[in-house]
């Protein structure tokens, strides 16, 4: 086995050892990293009570409406939560900006409401102290500042003729300092995985939670990976330090910052998503072609109350063995539903189109692929809300298909006029409870986000073969 | 002093960072405010948009009514009427648009505007405030914007840095400080005017950049303003020429120097605002809105209940109000929900206060503390100018109760009275 690596290896961490820099920057990071799981913690504990208390008695309201007629208690409504997902605490991904509830009620899609950032303090857009920000921001800086120098420095200091005529080459030379950062990567995520290990043990988390948090940890080891090869790659190729610094603080700015903005506006004007009024004007439109189950001088009403009167060989409403308003209530739910899965799929496919983009740009940012992948496995992607908005949906729909079917059912002759349905229906009435899926990978967004996270990370191995070879004086 | 500063101006000339900072500021100032631009037309075209068909439905039942007047019309129901007051007041299409205040600098800081409602309906019976952004990918606005202020308080730091951070080190290493020395000047004449040539150069790209910018894009704002967002720049410059003063003054080498100003920047842009951000929600957390929505829902529920309580006290405190003679059908209805919806806000204030306390006080914290880091000062200045900051865009809130009460008080006496709005009384309905 080749030791010359192990070497210089070895010989690069003494030399960390003794950067006071090095050594305070790296505690430094460890001791936010260490804080921000410990407030998420806490943050996610105070989340999660108050979502299942608000889920239950959001319950206890529905169960305990007076008695009224069950449209009336449609549209009365009631509320779906999100639940805050364990894995949060360590990456929010994009939950602060979508809705904490959806009102479920009669005839209408809503859009999730209340989202955390609308309480949020004037600091939103600078970031907070969570494991997702420290490890694509400050990760690679820390990486840069350890490493830019490893390689040139051997130049500068004249080391490297020395090297050289030892019969070092450059390529063990870059391997050696490539897997010293990886050693300190490495020593800063252990306690970080301890610590979030023992959370996660606390927390007495499902088997497929520790599935997603391997899945977090590989993703952010890979995109270390990434930093530590192009650190080096950069560090054997340029003529001084003063040049690598500047370029790899280049390299980080346009990945970290510049490009996940620049694709935002891009996404957002090659493909724009209407605004809230405007899709409500498109949905209302449609809707107007359709059954109307409250308005009775609606065309299309009229013809379905007609077709049906006359298939029953009925004269009046009252002649017929079920209640009309029941059935045109529930017809006019099923295509009001149809209406709004249209336009809300077409919403889902600009969204996915813009992802698509995002991830697109990742060829100049692996960031952007990494924290695609990191909130993907945390449970706290757009997937992941959308998966919660449908079954929320489902659910809205089999409600209100529940109230429409007790109606047709039993407001029935005389108990006609004035019915009413008590706490007992209401109690019997289907309830929800989110069902978080089991798989891991919903599709091929997730998996694809991996491939591109390891290509990078495969290029960088490839470019760290091939070191310093241009300036070899 | 006037010779450095002519040696200095040779050297730049012939230095290609020089020529790519000042593209790369040009570039950048042009594209984030012409992506400013379009965000904000697009907030002026739904503007208009929702402007103009207010005045077409009121212009609409307007004419329906001179037509009902003159005889040549009928309304088939009452609330078709064009003259009814819940028509005009609450009923679907009525009702009047209140927006936050408009800044013509609106295009230098998206701010919050994507996160909190551009607007807010207001009716009798309710007053909503809309979001357009609601419908956008959380994933885009996760990232943020590339706008002016971005630009400004995270790039232009950088473009300090990359011109400054070897003033006096490239000198040494090169050899060229001793020759320099030989001059008749001192060592703090010297980097004064090293640092004063490119704080001027550096501060007339910016401005000419902006100026350019402003010109072509056809941004116009009031002098005020724009002195003030002048203000803001040159005092973010002169911090940071500060900073890179000190470093250079230490001087441990170009390397150092860059790695030392390289981990300043980090230190005020990134970890001094995310450990702010993170000390403010912990000492006071904003509950979930969760439990605002069952809060709001229960309020509700019990204003129902005591619906019949809540009338008897009106009545008594307003006895010129106690219905007489025989009611339309729909008058109790009305009628209760309006009397009633004037409790169930002042209970949801009482309830808001849940919220809004740890709002002001996180911002009290922020304020206080915004003086560790200037860009965050920046940022804060920057989006106060655009009147895209959290304080004013939440202000909305309040424009629209104050405009709430205008509405109330005019069609309200009207339905009361049991009356129809006349054609003349059009021109009164109240404006926000």
């Amino acid at each position: 086995m080749n030791r010359i690596p192990l070497i210089i290896c070895r010989h690069e961490l003494n030399m960390l050892r003794r950067n006071k820099s090095v050594v305070a920057g790296s505690l430094l990071i460890i001791a936010i990293l260490l804080m921000s799981v410990w407030t998420g913690a806490q943050y996610y504990g105070d989340l999660s009570e108050q979502h299942a208390a608000a889920e239950e008695t959001a319950r206890a309201q529905w169960e305990g409406q007076e008695a009224k007629n069950p449209h009336s208690a449609a549209h009365y409504g009631t509320h779906a939560f999100k639940p805050v997902t364990v894995l949060s605490v360590l990456d929010p991904g994009v939950d602060r900006y979508t809705g904490v509830s959806l009102f479920l009620e009669a005839h209408r899609q809503n859009v999730t409401g209340y989202s955390p950032a609308e309480d949020h303090n004037t600091l939103s857009r600078f970031g907070d102290l969570n494991a997702a920000f420290i490890f694509s921001f400050l990760f690679p800086l820390l990486i840069i500042f350890t490493g830019y120098r490893m390689m040139v420095q051997e130049r500068e200091t004249r080391m490297y003729h020395f090297m050289r005529s030892l019969g070092v080459t450059d390529r063990q030379q870059a391997a050696g300092k490539a897997l010293a950062l990886w050693v300190v990567t490495g020593v800063m995520f252990l306690p970080f995985i301890l610590v979030t290990s023992g959370f996660l043990i606390f927390q007495q988390v499902a088997p497929t939670e520790w599935i997603r948090f391997t899945g977090m940890m590989l993703t952010w080891v890979l995109y270390a990976g990434v930093c530590i090869h192009i650190t080096i790659w950069v560090s054997s190729r340029v003529r001084s330090s003063s040049n690598a610094l500047v370029l790899l603080l280049g390299v980080w700015i346009i990945s970290t910052l510049a490009a996940p903005r620049l694709i935002t506006n891009v996404a957002s004007a090659v493909y724009p998503v209407p605004d809230a009024i405007t899709l409500e004007q498109y949905v209302q439109a449609d809707l107007d072609s359709g059954i109307d189950g409250h308005n009775p001088l609606n065309q299309h009403t009229a013809a379905f109350r007609d077709s049906v009167m006359a298939a029953h060989n009925a004269e009046s409403p009252s002649d017929l063995p079920f209640n009309l308003s029941g059935l045109m209530l529930q017809v006019s739910e099923e295509y009001e539903k149809r209406v709004y899965d249209r336009h809300r799929r077409k919403v889902d496919t600009l969204h996915d189109r813009q992802v698509r983009l995002y991830r697109a740009a990742s060829f100049v940012s692996p960031t952007l692929v990494a924290q695609l992948a990191s909130m993907g496995f945390a449970g706290t992607d757009i997937h992941a809300h959308r998966d919660f908005y449908e079954q929320a949906e489902e659910y809205r729909f089999q409600l209100m298909t529940e109230l429409n079917e007790h109606l047709k059912k039993h407001a029935v002759g005389d108990d006609a006029y004035g019915f009413t349905a008590g706490n007992e229906f209401y109690k019997q009435t289907v309830s929800y409870r989110y069902e978080r899926p089991e798989t891991i990978f919903s599709g091929v967004p997730h998996a694809l986000q991996l491939v591109l996270l390891s290509v990078w990370f495969l290029a960088g191995l490839i470019c760290l073969s091939y070191p310093g070879t241009a300036h070899s004086d | 002093m006037w010779h450095i500063i002519t040696y200095e101006y040779r050297q730049f000339k012939a230095d290609k960072r020089f020529a790519i900072v000042t593209g790369l500021i040009f570039i950048l100032t042009a594209f984030s405010l012409y992506q400013g631009t379009l965000r904000t037309d697009q907030a002026q075209e739904i503007r208009n948009d929702r402007i103009a068909a207010q005045q077409e439905f009121y212009e609409q039942k307007h004419q329906e009514l001179i037509r009902i007047n003159q005889g040549e019309d009928e309304p088939e129901q009452w609330w078709r009427h064009p003259g009814h007051p819940l028509a005009l007041g609450t009923f679907r299409g009525s009702g009047k648009f209140v927006f936050p205040e408009s800044r013509a600098l609106s295009v230098i800081a998206a701010g919050h505007s994507d996160i909190l409602p551009d607007y807010g309906r207001v009716r009798l019976h309710l007053t909503e405030a809309v979001n357009n952004h609601a419908l956008e990918n959380p994933v885009l606005k996760a990232a943020g914007h590339f706008d002016y202020a971005f630009f400004l308080v995270w790039l232009i730091p950088l473009f300090v840095i990359a011109l400054s951070y070897n003033m006096i080190s490239a000198e040494k290493e090169r050899g060229t400080y001793t020759l320099l020395r030989s001059m008749p000047v001192t060592s703090g004449q010297i980097i004064r005017a090293k640092v004063m040539f490119r704080f001027l150069l550096i501060a007339i790209v910016i401005i000419a950049a902006a100026g350019a910018s402003f010109l072509i894009l056809g941004i116009r704002a009031q002098l005020p303003d724009l002195l003030m967002l002048l203000a803001a720049i040159l005092s973010y410059l002169v911090f940071w020429f500060a900073v890179c003063l000190l470093v250079n003054l230490i001087d441990l080498g170009s390397a150092a120097n860059a790695l030392s100003l390289g981990g300043i920047w980090i230190l005020f842009l990134l970890v001094v605002p995310a450990f702010i951000n993170t000390l403010a929600s912990s000492m006071y957390p904003v509950p979930s809105r969760a439990e605002w929505i069952v809060e709001q829902r229960a309020i509700q529920q019990q204003i129902e209940a005591d619906a019949d309580d809540i009338l008897d006290r009106f009545y008594s405190e307003h006895p010129g109000e106690v219905p007489q003679g025989e009611l339309p059908l729909y008058y109790e209805y009305w009628n209760t929900l309006f009397i009633t919806a004037a409790v169930v806000h002042e209970k949801e204030q009482e309830a808001l206060t849940a919220f809004k306390k740890p709002q002001r006080r996180q911002e009290k914290l922020i304020a206080a503390l915004r003086f560790l880091s200037p860009p965050v000062w920046l940022q804060s200045r920057l989006e106060r100018l655009a009147g895209t900051d959290a304080q004013t865009l939440r202000g909305l809130h309040d424009n629209m109760h104050t405009f709430h009460q205008e509405w109330k008080a005019f069609f309200i006496p009207i339905f009361r009275e049991l009356r129809f709005v006349e054609a003349s009384e059009f021109q009164s309905i109240p404006e926000p």
